[in-house]
């Protein structure tokens, strides 16, 4: 048993790294066959997988209920929403008022999913503008060189982003040099510049050392050097 | 000079309508192709023809054209039954048709009254009529028993499609058969058939620069245009004789008008082009022939290979000296050093750690990256004796995370503190398992948050409303537009490539700090290229500035190509 426990993944883990590595690179029909193979085998194991998270998040709140937890009333409307979207999208149900059928759009189900689901994740998204607010008010305080640096850049940005930044630029003093017009307050172009210098040369730093990363972690896995995911680990 | 005058005076007299009847052979006056090139490409399965041109003359707006290859008719022997196959097909047919005989008509009948009941029902809410319920129970037990029928009539196709499909055919029999009889019929018409570039604006096709992966990088010519051949159209045999009916059969079949039919592998093909100019006699180019080969390595991506096989070995290489030599330095990272005070701090507090694995699944590389990390994480909190609670939004990734952390508090000896309900899965909706996460921040108030693995929208939502509890937060993804927030709003961020080293960093294994030494040796090499290539085209600059003129571009290439 123990050899299944810790040997077994490992061997499946190196066969299935390098044959997957290696169909990269065979732009042969049988190697398309493989990848699909490999692709069924993901969604069948998905299909078990959520049936197990769905008694994982029934079970979690169930336990919750039960042993009054801290917030348990959630738990009723989350148990309460699964079974009627559940029944609503399974059962053949016509209510008054609803003149679809099942999963048609002027059914109960569709209904519930465009009419209170989409409106909620709406809503969650739409806060996002205020913790926008909220961390940049924390962000932008200049408590030492660096803070006072990214405040600068931040309001630089800021300033070039938007309408009045171009007003600016418009109506600052134009000068010709090296035979270019320059103006004196040119934020829109501040701003561009940093994006495609500073930020960008940042970021592709940052990218280059995530490639190599990724390359990295998988010859890890592959050659079982880590092991962690399986369970274990050392 | 002769041959041009000779060419203006055919032109003319195509213009004039003296020409002789049907397509002309190309004539160089008008729009053409030319600097032609057919040729098999090089990283495909041998089922694709590539052809490259530019064009010769201007194009009138509305030009179509159709890439046609010519077939020789021994491709039908690929296609022909063998006399077993025909009677397996045969009886096949035949029990589907027996099969389908009384169901056909039903289904038919059943269609139209769900037609009509359909009908009625959208006039009846049109006008708000108080019968509107009946009528939909009505229309529904209409559609109900449509339904059931066509599961039927889907049922026997199943069972004719996999009696007749044999182990490792990519086509059944049926299809086979079909496309015998519409290649023979087409090729009684015409030895050249059109392929999947067929009436095409030329406008629209590709160039040569759009496909770096056969060309490469900087190819000469990229403007010429550039198509792919992989397919050629065989005409239904009804539609060429006139007879042809878009009704099923009595297979429940509704034939197709044309079939696709992939080019054959290791066969040889003239390609010609149909050029059609509004209201002229279609113009017809000889392009030439190719073999289509089955490639078994794609060239396009040798230097990946290579790249590939070298950071391979000098990975291994520093594993295998860290191995011998395991008191190797890697430079402090604070994100890392932080996390025995933050689960410290959750034990002394009596609150929970909370650990999120991102939202992307488990075959990406930072959700994997996410769960070893929580493997060593889950170590410290077994060691601690504190809580751990880790919401999923991934089914599979949520079974993994269950069983990293159980071998976690076995392997330190607390097989009775590990409680399952504590990794759980929420949803797999992103704002929804943000709002879920958002309120367990609120009400359990964990003093640990970390966030590793991959983060969309949400990452702020997370951050902010973990920092607002006051719990230390520790952040490490890989998504770049989401690090600006995580550094704003919590105490360490593990930029990028950090959130990769940290389950080495963490088990001080020297197997995996030699793998880390092996991947800053890597990168190590690719600067010095930068470098390299950086200086190399600044002294081009500088040295064409001074009047020198040292040719440079081979070795920028060299550097390029690595």
């Amino acid at each position: 048993m123990l050899f299944f426990k810790r040997q077994w993944p490992i061997i499946v883990a190196f066969s299935v790294g390098i044959v997957m590595w290696a169909r990269y690179y065979i732009p042969t029909e049988q190697s398309r066959t493989i990848q699909d193979v490999f692709t069924n085998w993901d969604r069948i194991i998905f299909g078990f997988a959520a049936a197990l998270a769905v008694l994982s998040m029934l079970h979690h709140h169930y336990t919750k209920v039960r042993r009054k937890r801290p917030g348990y009333a959630f738990s009723y409307i989350t148990l309460g929403s699964f079974v009627v979207m559940a029944l609503a999208g399974f059962l053949p149900l016509h209510l008054p008022g609803f003149t679809g059928i099942q999963r048609e759009s002027e059914g109960l189900h569709m209904w519930m999913f465009n009419w209170m689901f989409v409106p909620m994740q709406a809503t969650m998204f739409s806060v996002l503008a205020f913790f926008i607010a909220s961390a940049a008010f924390r962000a932008f305080r200049a408590r030492s060189t660096e803070a006072t640096a990214l405040l600068v850049t931040a309001c630089l940005m800021m300033i070039g982003r938007v309408p009045v930044g171009e007003w600016i630029a418009n109506n600052s003093h134009h000068f010709q040099r090296f035979g270019n017009e320059y103006k004196a307050l040119d934020f829109p172009a501040l701003a561009s510049w940093l994006l495609n210098v500073p930020n960008a040369a940042a970021q592709r730093g940052i990218l280059l050392g995530l490639i190599l990363s990724y390359v990295a972690i998988a010859i890890r896995i592959i050659f079982g050097i880590e092991r962690t995911y399986m369970g274990g680990g050392d | 000079m002769r041959t041009k005058w000779w060419l203006v005076g055919l032109s003319l007299a195509m213009a004039l309508g003296l020409a002789p009847p049907g397509p002309q052979t190309a004539l160089a006056l008008a729009p053409y192709p030319s600097e032609v090139a057919v040729f098999d490409i090089p990283n495909d399965d041998g089922t694709n023809l590539g052809v490259t041109w530019q064009w010769f003359g201007a194009l009138e707006p509305e030009t179509k054209i159709t890439i046609e290859v010519e077939v020789s008719p021994d491709i039908l022997d690929q296609f022909r039954l063998t006399p077993g196959e025909q009677q397996r097909l045969d009886g096949a047919r035949s029990e589907l048709a027996q099969a389908l005989a009384p169901l056909i008509p039903e289904r038919d009948a059943a269609q139209k009254d769900s037609d009509a009941a359909n009908d009625a029902l959208q006039l009846a809410k049109a006008n708000k009529a108080p019968d509107t319920p009946a009528l939909l129970r009505d229309y529904w037990s209409k559609q109900s028993k449509l339904d059931s029928l066509n599961a039927r009539i889907e049922y026997f196709r199943m069972v004719f499609a996999s009696r007749t499909r044999a182990r490792g055919m990519t086509k059944d029999l049926d299809q086979k058969s079909r496309i015998f009889e519409f290649l023979q019929a087409s090729l009684a018409q015409s030895s050249w058939l059109p392929t999947d570039v067929h009436d095409v604006d030329p406008a629209t096709l590709d160039k040569i620069k759009d496909h770096p992966e056969i060309f490469g990088q900087k190819p000469e010519h990229e403007d010429w245009s550039f198509a792919a051949l992989d397919k050629m159209v065989a005409t239904n045999p009804a539609v060429i004789a006139g007879t042809y009916s878009d009704k099923p059969d009595q297979y429940a079949f509704t034939a197709p008008r044309t079939l696709d039919v992939e080019l054959q592998k290791n066969h040889v093909y003239n390609v010609r082009m149909v050029i059609q100019q509004p209201e002229a006699r279609p113009i017809i180019a000889e392009l030439g022939g190719a073999e289509t080969r089955v490639n078994y390595f794609s060239v396009s991506k040798l230097n990946n290979f290579v790249f590939a096989i070298l950071f391979a070995i000098v990975i291994l290489a520093a594993v295998m000296i860290a191995r011998r030599n395991p008191n190797m330095f890697i430079r402090r990272i604070q994100g890392l050093e932080a996390v025995d005070e933050a689960i410290g701090r959750a034990t002394e507090m009596g609150k929970p750690v909370l650990y999120l694995c991102g939202l992307d699944p488990l075959g990406n590389l930072n959700t994997l990256a996410a769960i070893n990390v929580l493997g060593r994480v889950a170590r410290r909190i077994a060691d601690y004796d504190s809580d751990l609670v880790v919401p999923c939004c991934d089914p599979v990734v949520l079974t993994v995370a269950q069983e990293v952390v159980k071998d976690a508090y076995i392997d330190r000896g607390r097989p009775d503190a590990y409680r399952e309900d504590k990794i759980y899965f929420v949803t797999a909706d992103q704002f929804a398992y943000t709002a879920a996460t958002c309120g367990i921040m609120m009400r359990e108030k964990p003093a640990a948050n970390f966030f590793m693995g991959g983060y969309y929208a949400e990452s702020l939502l997370l951050a902010e409303t973990g920092a607002s509890t006051g719990a230390i937060q520790i952040a490490g993804t890989d998504a770049l537009a989401q690090l600006p927030f995580f550094i704003t709003t919590c105490d360490y961020t593990l930029i990028g490539e950090e959130l990769f080293a940290a389950s080495a960093y963490l088990s001080r294994e020297p197997m995996l700090l030699g793998s880390l030494k092996g991947q800053d040796l890597g990168k190590a090499l690719i600067m010095l290229l930068i470098l390299v290539q950086s200086l190399l085209f600044a002294a081009e600059i500088v040295l064409t500035k001074l009047g020198y003129d040292i040719p440079l571009d081979f070795l920028k290439t060299m550097v390029h190509a690595l």
